[in-house]
């Protein structure tokens, strides 16, 4: 589904990514942790295709077809998902408005006609009911005046609506609480079918309690420097990231 | 036909043609508006004309270029059509205008302050003014169809105590021609308006709005200025409330696009106790389009338990956009509650990454943050027809 070669990215000129490769299946969930720093957000910027972000080496497949040269909207039509970190404030466009157009934007890059107003409906409510959400936060206005629980909530929902083939869990633990966090893990697990992948972005091995990766990694200056079952999330836990990256030349 | 040579409007040899104009035009005017005229002749000086630096500054950001235009003196057009499509559930009443002989709105009418009123009063080709009867929903259109011709109109509107009404202005002005409208609305304690100014597509000509308003006890005024074109356009709006409980809320989006100015200056005087005021205004100034915003708000030694609000938010779309604003407080009392922000900045390429990395393509993305952005002003329209009216029209070149 998702193959990562030899990648490497700069932010204003800096190295991030020094080399990363990674390769994800249909079906898998992979956790990448990592210390501050290490190049986590800015692997999910690059392959979600935000500005700013400059690829100075390797290639990036998804589904055969080379992730780089498109645009953010193009990748999110063929099926990518990235839950942001930090969610932005849309004033005044509703989550209806805005997920009515994000939707008709999928149908019509695939020749289909725009969704009709019940079908959405009911399709936002199913989907809210999933992160217990109040149906009313469908008339908000995006983010605006969201909690930080709400917004990584919201994050989840929009996820369950677009539906994509994978999705890239930015740090989606983090300001949520422990319900909220079991809320969204759950939301997350029940969303996942063999044909889809999630690559979770996390500095804590307690959301891996409920999401369960084949794959822990650690990234470490730009580069995956370890990769293994989930027992090496919990030996993270226990042991901090110091023993490691002393291992790595 | 007069000619108003508005030759070289520095400060100096405008007022001088100003107060020339106020001689010659007086003659013709009602009778029961001979003593608003002699407020707005005043001692006949430079000094009264143009008192000083305060008014200088508050026309520092506008152009006043379109007044030096050689204008022949022209009369506008009153018709209760608003000119604007057919607004579905929305049965407007007609306002039928009669030349004023009295009208008890022009008891309220504030002692003229500043050249332009002065006139526009004084100078006005037409003089009328109505009052709404009864609840309901009107239209008015005061047009200047004619080219290469200047209108100055005066229009007194009078709601009494206890009616609830919306009234829906519409001001077409031809791409060549200038109107001076001078709109002043008198509300009776316990009365409540919802006034909407709209102009109809397309972009239209020159335009100065001088708005005042009385707002008497517990009386109530919602004004929506809904995003119009026009090459020029300064709406100075003097908002007066007058007894306890009265409500003044005022509400604008706007998109000035290339070669096209748009300039809003409120001043909100609280003149009583436990009132009440909003300005809420967003912006969008494209390339080549200057915004103005000033926004004043005013309370007096007796308007102690006044709640006032003001915010401008304005996004300079692309370079080469201007947006000057301005908020200013002057108070006098000291149990009060004012509030005021505005801000400037440009579009957030955060937001547009955020909706395209969800699939809407850059240009709808873009359409979507600005029509959300100037909704926020419009949101509180109560007549759902004229909000998806606004909503269809934010003049967005998206």
């Amino acid at each position: 589904m998702l193959e990562i070669r030899n990648l490497h990215a700069s932010v204003d000129g800096k190295p991030i990514l020094k080399g990363l490769s990674l390769t994800i299946n249909p079906g898998e969930i992979h956790a990448i942790m990592g210390p501050n720093g290490a190049g986590k957000s800015t692997l999910a910027a690059v392959l979600a295709g935000k500005e700013g972000y400059e690829v100075t080496a390797g290639e990036v497949l998804f589904e055969g077809q080379d992730l780089l040269a498109l645009s953010p909207e193009e990748r999110s039509h063929a099926g990518l998902f990235l839950a942001f970190q930090y969610p932005v404030e849309i004033p005044g466009v509703s989550m209806v408005q805005f997920l009515r157009a994000a939707l008709n934007a999928h149908r019509a890059a695939k020749g289909e006609e725009p969704i009709d107003t019940a079908q959405l409906m009911s399709l936002l409510r199913e989907k809210a009911a999933l992160l217990k959400l109040d149906p009313a936060f469908l008339t908000r206005s995006v983010n605006e005046g969201f909690s930080g629980g709400e917004r990584k909530r919201a994050e989840i929902f929009q996820m369950a609506v677009l539906n994509p083939r994978l999705a890239i869990l930015d740090e989606t633990d983090s300001g949520l609480d422990i319900d909220a966090l079991r809320i969204v893990a759950e939301a997350v697990m029940s969303l996942h079918r063999p044909d889809n992948a999630f690559l979770v972005i996390t500095h804590y091995h307690r959301i891996l309690q409920y999401l369960t990766p084949n794959f822990v990694h650690i990234l470490a200056d730009g580069r995956i420097v370890r990769t293994g079952g989930p027992e090496l999330a919990l030996a993270l836990e226990e042991k901090g990231y110091e023993p490691f990256l002393s291992q790595v030349v | 036909m007069n000619t108003i040579t508005v030759t070289p409007l520095s400060l100096e040899a405008g007022a001088a043609h100003l107060e020339k104009l106020l001689r010659e035009n007086t003659s013709s005017l009602p009778g029961t508006l001979r003593d608003k005229l002699a407020a707005a002749q005043g001692p006949d000086t430079l000094a009264a004309l143009f008192p000083g630096e305060s008014l200088h500054e508050e026309w520092k950001y506008t152009p006043l270029s379109i007044l030096r235009t050689p204008w022949q003196l022209g009369q506008a057009v009153l018709s209760e059509e608003p000119s604007l499509p057919s607004l579905p559930g929305v049965s407007p009443h007609p306002i039928r205008p009669e030349a004023v002989e009295s009208s008890p709105a022009l008891e309220s009418l504030p002692a003229p302050i500043t050249p332009w009123e002065r006139l526009i009063l004084s100078g006005a080709t037409r003089y009328a003014a109505a009052t709404l009867p009864k609840d309901g929903f009107y239209t008015l259109a005061v047009s200047q169809p004619t080219p290469q011709q200047a209108a100055p109109t005066f229009y007194a509107l009078h709601v009494p105590s206890g009616v609830q009404a919306e009234v829906l202005l519409n001001t077409p002005t031809h791409p060549e021609a200038l109107l001076l409208l001078q709109l002043h609305i008198a509300l009776e304690a316990g009365a409540r308006l919802t006034f909407y100014h709209a102009a109809p597509e397309g972009v239209q000509g020159s335009v100065l709005f001088l708005f005042s308003t009385a707002i008497e006890r517990e009386a109530h005024l919602s004004f929506y200025s809904f995003p119009s074109r026009y090459r020029w356009i300064r709406t100075e709006s003097r908002v007066l409330l007058t007894g306890p409980g009265a409500e003044g809320l005022l509400y604008g989006a706007h998109t000035p696009h290339e070669n096209e100015l748009c300039d809003t200056a409120i001043r909100i005087s609280h003149l009583a106790p436990h009132t009440h005021s909003n300005q809420l205004f967003r912006s969008i100034a494209f390339k080549g389009g200057r915004r103005v915003f000033l926004g004043r708000i005013h309370v007096a030694r007796e308007g102690q338990k006044t709640n006032a609000y003001q915010s401008h938010k304005a996004i300079l779309w692309e370079n080469g956009a201007e947006v000057y604003s301005r908020p200013q407080l002057e108070i006098f009392a000291d149990d009060v509650r004012c509030t005021h922000g505005v801000t400037t900045g440009f579009l957030q390429g955060e937001m547009l990454f955020y909706l395209r990395s969800r699939g809407i393509p850059d240009a709808a993305a873009r359409a979507l943050i600005a029509e959300g952005f100037l909704m926020e002003a419009l949101e509180s329209v109560p007549t759902e027809a004229l909000r998806t009216y606004a909503r269809h029209n934010l003049g967005l070149p998206l």
